[in-house]
């Protein structure tokens, strides 16, 4: 009974925490184990094998800015994705009924970046509060091949998304480039495919370490990555996975109804996760690996060396022991 | 060393015995090639008239073909091969060595007791002996008490195995050493790659006159090809390949004339054994008058001394020696050697490639390895259907009526069985 | 006439050529949307970036094998057929040949080859019973590279030992230093086992210069690729005969064999005389002076051809070179 009380509490709270100022985000993390297990690690995040070849992406609702603690929302507040592929088709898939938290479930069947929305508008205090949160999926695998990579690259957007966080793509970035400590990501605030100048963008790590800039003329706010990981070395996995998540908040003087509700200021709040891991950098070292390559170098030529000089004394290949 | 002129040397025995031997070269065939001219000159002023060698450097003289001679050309000497063929020599050679030893080393050690021999090589500044056959072995201190510097150019007793090789090569890059010791004159690559060059371009004119012989009917006679070799021995590199290059093409005239040094029908020979050097050329000559063809060899006064190229894959002098003792060792067909199959696949080889009808094998008296590996030899060929004649002999023209007779014989089979396949 | 050019040919000039040929076709291939697949019998690292005009077989290869056994042993077998296939045709092609005239690492060590005679250093021969002992190592890194991705497939080696010959091999770190890219002249301190992998990966690149400097092909000796050539050689189209019969044992082969082949020289009853250790670069028929002693034969018809013309011409312009 008091368990009862307390899970309702909490989910009250969490509801009316969200409602009041909590992001939602999109994110590819399982909010359990038992669904991990049911997941494949591929690029760009998880993906779930069906039948037959075919992949599907889940994912799932999350109120909170600091991605490592962020919850997962309750399942009564689904509604519709809009996801576009990478060849530009819009699909529209419903909420997944199953479990007990908001999530979604559609294919990946091409190569390329998925770019899916999840839009929400509501009146609170007399302002329009709209919310859209992005995720960009990548479904790559190597066996299809990496011949057309290029072109399926460059980052898109939609016209009719009232605010948009787009991640501009790093130099030579390809399908397998896995963002690192210390890359610097740049994102554009769009707003109906426009150019947001000075709305304030924030990109907050797992650890709920924050960044809060402005956008630029051409809608772009710039953040470096920073370490967020500092294990033993003997625990380091260098595939540690955390998430990012980037917070683009608009506010402007539009008013109006929504369902009856007049509002006199309208908010927009764009959301857009990624990930990043632990950068080569930290674990590779060239002064190691030349130290060591000069090593063999010299170690090889001089035994070398002195093996040719040593030859010259003839007819000492047999030894005799007492 | 005082010149003690003959009064007329042209008198004397070993002219006599040369002249013999050059006018039945020269008289008793017809047609010989004009290319030859040249050398039938070169034998009679050398070996009638005893015209000593115009040698300009060093002379370094050399008792076997192992001695690479590339290498004494890069240091500016001329190599002069010791090998003698006189009865003469022979017979004074018979005072250092046992009765029944081989004539060969006989009348080089003969030659080389006697006053101002003949070829006129003059002094020689070293004596280069390979360490083959164990008479020549034990002539190399008897060369060194007659007065002579001999260099002891240690060789393997076998050659398939790494140790022999490597072994070879140091003796080998010790003999460069030494020959640079010698004379005085470093060693250098541009010397010796000019030298190898001389000697390939010499080789390569060989082994055109080689390959002419193949031609049937026969263009060329055997006892002018060990001519042209045996002048090798002695005379300048340069000059004895142009006058082969010369005699090759006017034997590639003959050759598309469709011109017949011996009959269509005449029994191609295939030589072997211990080495025909001029004036002994009894043999092949004895072959020819009987009506057979000598249209190849495989002896050390011919093809095994000039047949084998030297291959070089850096041309710095640590390759360049190295791949020269190779040459002299790795094809060398002698019987000195513990196994003889290289010896054998060759003569199947040739007698293939040169279509013979029969191998005719000379052993000197005391050539022992030649002895040995004669039974072998007649196996494998026999297994072919190829006949062999072994004749036994030394350099004494005692015998000659007796081979002369053996000869016919074996010529006549050998009709009688292309007659009975036809 | 055509033929007896062809024999005379001068195959030093013609291997170095062809040889850069490939080199760039390989290195830089890719700038000219070059693409030859991921099933080449030879050393065209997938390390070197998208500049590179294919992939060497031995890297899908381990990572076909990585995957874990229940999927390697259903349907992921077809991939792991599908490329041995592909790979096994390109390889009859030309059969070792893709050693001495494709192959980057190959052709590298042959420039490192004509530095070492430019400055005059002499090279560097094995005892035969040191041959004998060393030729065995590329069998032994042939079944590591086969058995080693098998184990972390099935769980008993960790994930980061997937490629285990590509850690060692010293083409990852060499070839796409042609492109610019140095990234992989470190060591990777991200697992204990990628540690020992790359900083031995590192030791052997600085012993390939060492040795390479030395010893004519010191790297070939060890190649599991050429083992692995030697077990399919036999219906290869390009093949090396040698006519026994007319040999006569010179050894000219032997002397310029950069393999230090034996057998080339002294077998005289085996028509197949291309061993293990060959490369197929045909410079034992180039230094052949016995005509038909040596041939290069494709599908039966011969090639080229060891001749008497063909060997002088070739060596008198060494000696007369200077």
């Amino acid at each position: 009974m008091r368990t009862f009380r307390f899970w309702a509490l909490l989910c009250l709270a969490t509801c009316a925490h969200y409602a009041a100022a909590e992001p939602l985000w999109l994110s590819d993390e399982p909010p359990d184990p038992a669904m991990t297990a049911r997941l494949r690690s591929a690029h760009g995040g998880w993906l779930e094998p069906g039948p037959r070849g075919t992949f599907f992406k889940r994912l799932w609702l999350r109120a909170g800015e600091a991605p490592g603690t962020a919850g997962y929302v309750v399942a009564a507040t689904g509604g519709e994705l809009l996801v576009q592929d990478p060849a530009g088709v819009h699909s529209t898939p419903s909420a997944d009924p199953t479990g007990k938290h908001s999530h979604w479930r559609f294919p990946v069947a091409q190569e390329g970046f998925y770019d899916v929305y999840l839009t929400r508008r509501q009146v609170r205090d007399t302002r329009l509060h709209v919310s859209v949160a992005k995720a960009e999926v990548l479904k790559h695998s190597c066996r299809e091949g990496h011949d057309d990579v290029q072109s399926k690259m460059p980052p898109k957007h939609l016209a009719d998304i009232p605010l948009e966080l787009v991640r501009e793509r790093l130099h030579k970035e390809d399908f397998h480039t896995r963002l690192g400590f210390g890359d610097t990501v740049t994102f554009r605030v769009l707003a109906h495919g426009a150019p947001v100048a000075g709305a304030e963008v924030t990109l907050t790590t797992a650890s709920g370490w924050r960044n809060t800039v402005h956008s630029d003329a051409e809608g772009r706010a710039r953040f470096t990555l920073v370490r967020d990981y500092f294990p033993d070395w003997a625990d380091f996995d260098y595939r540690h996975r955390q998430d990012f998540l980037v917070v683009a908040t608009r506010d402007t003087d539009e008013s109006g109804t929504l369902d009856g509700a007049p509002y006199a200021r309208t908010r927009y709040q764009a959301t857009l996760a990624g990930q990043y891991h632990p950068s080569s950098r930290d674990y590779q070292s060239y002064a190691y690996g030349l130290t060591i390559g000069l090593f063999g170098l010299s170690f090889g030529g001089l035994g070398a060396y002195i093996y040719r000089r040593r030859r010259t004394r003839p007819f000492r290949e047999v030894r005799f022991h007492d | 060393m005082t010149e003690r002129q003959p009064i007329s040397f042209n008198h004397s025995r070993q002219a006599r015995e040369a002249e013999n031997i050059l006018d039945h070269i020269t008289d008793r065939f017809d047609d010989n090639p004009r290319g030859m001219d040249y050398f039938y000159d070169l034998f009679r002023r050398v070996y009638c008239q005893g015209e000593a060698l115009p040698y300009e450097g060093m002379r370094i003289g050399t008792t076997c073909i192992q001695a690479p001679e590339e290498l004494i050309h890069a240091v500016g000497a001329i190599p002069v091969r010791l090998c003698n063929g006189a009865y003469h020599y022979d017979q004074i050679g018979g005072d250092f060595m046992p009765a029944k030893s081989c004539s060969l080393v006989k009348a080089t050690l003969g030659m080389l007791s006697s006053q101002d021999p003949v070829p006129r090589i003059g002094s020689l500044d070293l004596i280069v002996n390979p360490t083959t056959c164990d008479q020549k072995k034990k002539a190399s201190a008897m060369m060194e008490a007659m007065g002579h510097r001999v260099y002891d150019l240690e060789l393997p007793p076998a050659k398939e195995s790494e140790e022999a090789r490597l072994y070879w090569q140091r003796s080998v890059r010790q003999f460069a050493v030494r020959l640079s010791e010698v004379t005085g004159k470093r060693l250098t690559r541009k010397a010796l790659k000019a030298a190898m060059a001389r000697t390939a371009r010499a080789q390569a004119a060989f082994r055109t006159l080689h390959q002419l012989r193949k031609s049937q009917p026969a263009v060329f006679l055997g006892k002018d090809a060990f001519l042209v070799t045996n002048a090798f021995f002695f005379d300048d590199i340069e000059r004895w390949t142009t006058a082969v290059e010369a005699l090759n093409q006017e034997l590639q005239q003959r050759q598309q004339e469709s011109f017949q040094a011996a009959q269509r029908k005449a029994p191609r020979i295939l030589f072997t054994g211990s080495p025909p050097i001029f004036p002994n050329l009894k043999l092949p000559l004895l072959i020819e008058e009987a009506g057979g063809v000598v249209v190849a060899d495989e002896t050390c006064s011919a093809n095994r001394m000039l047949y084998d190229l030297t291959a070089v894959d850096e041309w710095r002098l640590d390759d360049m020696v190295d791949a020269l003792a190779d040459r002299y060792l790795k094809p060398c067909t002698c019987p000195i050697f513990t196994r003889n199959d290289d010896r054998r696949r060759r003569l199947l080889e040739l007698a293939d490639s040169f279509a013979v009808d029969g191998v005719v094998y000379q052993a000197f008296a005391g050539c022992q390895v030649y002895e040995m590996e004669q039974r072998s030899i007649a196996e494998a060929l026999s297994a072919q259907g190829i006949p062999m004649l072994y004749v036994e002999t030394d350099y004494s023209p005692d015998d000659m009526g007796q081979l002369s007779t053996r000869i016919e014989a074996f010529l006549e089979s050998i009709k009688t069985r292309k007659r009975k396949r036809a | 006439m055509i033929r007896q050019w062809v024999n005379g040919i001068d195959l030093r000039r013609f291997r170095f050529w062809l040889q850069l040929g490939f080199f760039v076709l390989f290195i830089y291939g890719g700038y000219a949307a070059v693409n030859l697949g991921n099933s080449l019998p030879t050393f065209a690292c997938g390390f070197v970036g998208e500049s590179r005009g294919g992939v060497c077989y031995l890297l899908p290869l381990q990572h076909q094998l990585s995957v874990p056994w229940q999927r390697l042993f259903s349907w992921a077998i077809l991939g792991v057929l599908e490329a041995f296939v592909l790979f096994a045709l390109w390889f009859f092609v030309l059969n070792k040949a893709w050693c001495g005239y494709a192959c980057p690492l190959g052709t590298l060590q042959d420039w490192i080859t004509a530095l070492r005679t430019r400055l005059g250093v002499r090279f560097s021969r094995y005892r035969e019973a040191a041959f004998r002992r060393l030729t065995v190592i590329k069998y032994v890194l042939l079944a590591l590279t086969i058995l080693m991705p098998l184990a972390v497939g099935g769980g008993l080696l960790p994930h980061s030992l997937g490629t285990p010959f590509c850690d060692i091999c010293p083409g990852r770190m060499i070839l796409p230093l042609f492109t610019g890219d140095t990234s992989q002249l470190t060591v990777n301190f991200a697992e204990k086992s990628t540690m020992i992998m790359t900083a031995l990966g590192m030791l052997i690149t600085g012993g390939f210069f060492a040795g390479a400097f030395v010893k004519k092909r010191f790297f070939c000796f060890f190649c599991p690729m050429s083992a692995l050539h030697y077990l399919l050689s036999r219906p290869a189209l390009l093949q090396l005969r040698k006519d026994g019969d007319k040999c006569t044992r010179c050894g000219d082969c032997y002397r310029v064999c950069d393999m230090e082949i034996k057998e080339i020289a002294d077998e005289v009853n085996t028509p197949r005389i291309m061993q293990d250790d060959c490369i197929l670069c045909l410079k034992c028929v180039s230094a052949c002076p016995e005509d038909g002693a040596l041939k290069a034969t494709f599908a039966g018809i011969t090639i080229f051809e060891a001749t008497e013309q063909g060997f002088m011409k070739r060596m008198n312009k060494g000696a007369a070179g200077d």
